[in-house]
Order: structure tokens, then C-alpha cells, then sequence
């Protein structure tokens, strides 16, 4: 169901990576995920971002490898809105950061092997590809307006909740 | 008068000649009191060989090593993990697992730096057709497969540095988990998760090929702190 455009906004600019569409909940329009019919081996890839605003800042949160939680903040900002590129392949978002300070929290003995693997992989990228990252510029970013699509609800599995369903 | 030794007489291995006879290096320093110099390498090699612990005085005894040096050279190797030293008076020495496989990959000459898609899709295809011997029943051949080709892998371990390191630990760990379990349909469950794993690290080479992301570097965390008895880390 294609829904009323004029009811959504972007909640981002993309620099990096074309979804090939954006799933919005009606009742959830803080929660946007950017669709692809396939992640290099996988098909239905759904990549979630939510935008939680309080008094004074701007927060992002987004999924990876389905158990991890990301929270971005100190975002970089053009036209009031935050940017992300999607790594090219796996889709995974990286939202654009004025500070690369990353803290993670949790014991890796908790992880199984392919999340361990999954976790020291982003963290390769996030310390070499964004630990210095120079300005970006309005020319780099585009919007997905016209990719919107407003559904009901997200299948149950590919929704982004406090506890992951795989 | 001098004995003429005829050239084919002389054995290919490096040995002394003694009284019209042959002797290995091992038996004329024993005949002639003269201590051996051996590496750690040839004691960990020696020690795979007899394939159980062996007490310091017996294992001085028979590569003939001076006492002191051996008890140095043992020392180091404990200290690296590759060695055991169990009790105090003459202690029993054996090879841990991080010592066997170090061997191992010294003995075969596996000192591979990386691990690549080619191997991975491979590794994929052997597996599935692995998967289809164990759907006609043939489980001795599908256990001696996943047997040998985990052994491959836990070596790897060892030379491994970085992801790589990581990608080949899960591969050898789903591996023994297949070989755990005797029930069929759980095998299958076990190689469909190693399947799901090859694609997971064919996906993360591939990507970090194309961003030009080197994998075999060692990732550092640092530690800043805990949050509810949970470490917090920053990189």
C-alpha cells in the first residue's frame, strides 16, 4: 500500500547506498527501514533506523547483525538532518559523526562465533573508514522521498524492537 | 693403512663413522658424553612423537640434553603455552593443545597468511556434497571428512592473526560440534550453521576486500570501564 507522502518526512540523508525502497509503519513513522531484496548472500534485508529526539539532542539507533543495538550521537547535520552511508554488500548503516568515540558494552564471551566475527568487523570499519572523517558536503547526499512506502506493520520478524527475534 | 670407504656405503642421513661402523650423531654424543644441542622445535616434535607425557629425567635421558639448558629451554616453552610442566620434583612434561597444533603446522608446512573467498567457496562445495553423503547414510565418511578438514582449520588457528584468526576458529568449532553429535538430523542442523558461517565470512572478506579493510590485523579494545558488571570497551 503506497501511503500519503505529505505525512512522512526523511528522517535522514543518504550519502552512501541505494535502498530499494523505505518501509514506514503508520503507527511508527520514528522507525525507518531501508529495504533490499538481497545482502550479498541473504535475501529480504531490512535495515532499521529510528530517530529519538529529546530537549537537546538528537539521537540515532539502528540494528546490525540483527542482536546489536547502535546508538549514534554527535551527529554531523546538513539541512537539519543527520546522514548515513549503508556499506556497500551488507547494507549495514553507519550514521556520519562529528566524534568517532566508540564505546561498546558488552562481554564478548557472551557472543557466539559468527557474532563475535560479525562485531570485530564493524569495528574495523568503524576505526579505519570513519575514525577521521572530513566534512561532507550537500553535493554528496540525496533523499528517498520517493521510496516511501507506509505499510501496517513490518513483518514480525524483520522488526526493530527491544528484543530481537533471531 | 687407511680404510677406503666406498661412496654408496655412506648412509644418506647425517651419521659418524666409528670403528668400521655407522653411528647416528645421537648414539656417538652418548657413547662420548657429549651433551646434545636441540631446539625447542625438535622438543615439542619429539614430545608429539611419543604421543603422552614424559618425566624431565627421562626426557633429558633420552634426546641426551644437558640438564640446565633443558630445564631453560623448557621454561621458555611453558611460558608460551606449549608446554606443561606438572609437579615440581622431575616434573612430568606434556604438550598442550596450543603446542600440538604449533607442531603440526611446523611439520606440514602450513603457514598460511589468510583465508580467501576462493577457499571459502571450496570449503562450501566440498560441504555440500558432504551434505549429500550423509543423506545416503554414510556417516564414517562424513565424520573422517569433518575430522580431518577441522584438524586443517584448528591449525590454522595458530597463524592466523586478525578476522581470519576468528573465521578460522568458528569453522573449526562448528566442525567439532558436527563430529559431537551422532544423530543425523542434528549433524545436518550442525552443517547448515557451518554453511550459514562460510557465507557470513565469504560476505565479510568481500566487503572488506572492496573498502580496502585490512582483516588480518589484531583489533585493540581498550577497557574504560563497566556498566551494570559489563565491561565497556572503546577502540
Amino acid at each position: 500500500m503506497r501511503g500519503n507522502l505529505s505525512t512522512l518526512s526523511e528522517i535522514i540523508w543518504i550519502r552512501k547506498g541505494d535502498p530499494e525502497k523505505v518501509l514506514v509503519e503508520k503507527d511508527k513513522p520514528s522507525v525507518h527501514y531501508f529495504y533490499w531484496k538481497w545482502d550479498l548472500y541473504k535475501p529480504e534485508d531490512y535495515e532499521p533506523i529510528m530517530l529519538i529526539s529529546s530537549s537537546n539532542q538528537e539521537i540515532i539507533v539502528s540494528r546490525y547483525h540483527w542482536i546489536f543495538t547502535m546508538v549514534w550521537n554527535n551527529v554531523v547535520k546538513i539541512k537539519d538532518k543527520a546522514v548515513a552511508d549503508f556499506i556497500a554488500g551488507v547494507h549495514t548503516p553507519i550514521i556520519l559523526c562529528r566524534k568517532t568515540n566508540v564505546l561498546i558494552m558488552f562481554d564478548i564471551r557472551d557472543f557466539d562465533l559468527e557474532s563475535q566475527l560479525m562485531l570485530d568487523f564493524i569495528l574495523r570499519i568503524l576505526k579505519r573508514k570513519y575514525g577521521r572523517l572530513k566534512g561532507v558536503s550537500e553535493k554528496e547526499i540525496k533523499g528517498y522521498l520517493d521510496k516511501i512506502t507506509i505499510v501496517d506493520r513490518i513483518e514480525e520478524k524483520y522488526r526493530f524492537e527491544k528484543e530481537g527475534k533471531r | 693403512m687407511t680404510t677406503k670407504i666406498p661412496l654408496e656405503a655412506i648412509p644418506e642421513k647425517q651419521k659418524v663413522y666409528v670403528k668400521g661402523q655407522w653411528l647416528s650423531v645421537k648414539d656417538v654424543s652418548s657413547k662420548y658424553g657429549k651433551y646434545l644441542a636441540v631446539t625447542p622445535i625438535e622438543i615439542l616434535r619429539w614430545l608429539r612423537e611419543r604421543g603422552e607425557p614424559v618425566y624431565f629425567s627421562d626426557l633429558v635421558k633420552e634426546l641426551n640434553l644437558n640438564k640446565i639448558t633443558a630445564y631453560y629451554t623448557l621454561r621458555k616453552l611453558e611460558a608460551k603455552g606449549l608446554i606443561i610442566r606438572i609437579g615440581k620434583r622431575n616434573p612430568l612434561i606434556g604438550l598442550t593443545e596450543k603446542g600440538y597444533y604449533e607442531i603440526e603446522s611446523v611439520m606440514f608446512k602450513i603457514k598460511p597468511s589468510m583465508i580467501d573467498i576462493k577457499d571459502l567457496n571450496s570449503l562450501r562445495m566440498e560441504i555440500e556434497n558432504v551434505l549429500k553423503m550423509l543423506e545416503i547414510g554414510e556417516l564414517d565418511a562424513v565424520n573422517q571428512y569433518f575430522k580431518e578438514r577441522a584438524t586443517d582449520f584448528k591449525i590454522k588457528t595458530y597463524n592466523l592473526t586478525g578476522a581470519y584468526r576468528l573465521i578460522a576458529t568458528g569453522l573449526s568449532e562448528y566442525m567439532f560440534k558436527i563430529l559431537a553429535v551422532d544423530e543425523p538430523s542434528k549433524k545436518k542442523s550442525h552443517i547448515n550453521q557451518l554453511l550459514q558461517f562460510i557465507d557470513t565470512a565469504k560476505g565479510i572478506i568481500e566487503v572488506a576486500m572492496s573498502l580496502e579493510i585490512d582483516l588480518s590485523t589484531e583489533l585493540k579494545l581498550k577497557k574504560i570501564g563497566e556498566f551494570e558488571g559489563k565491561p565497556i570497551y572503546s577502540i
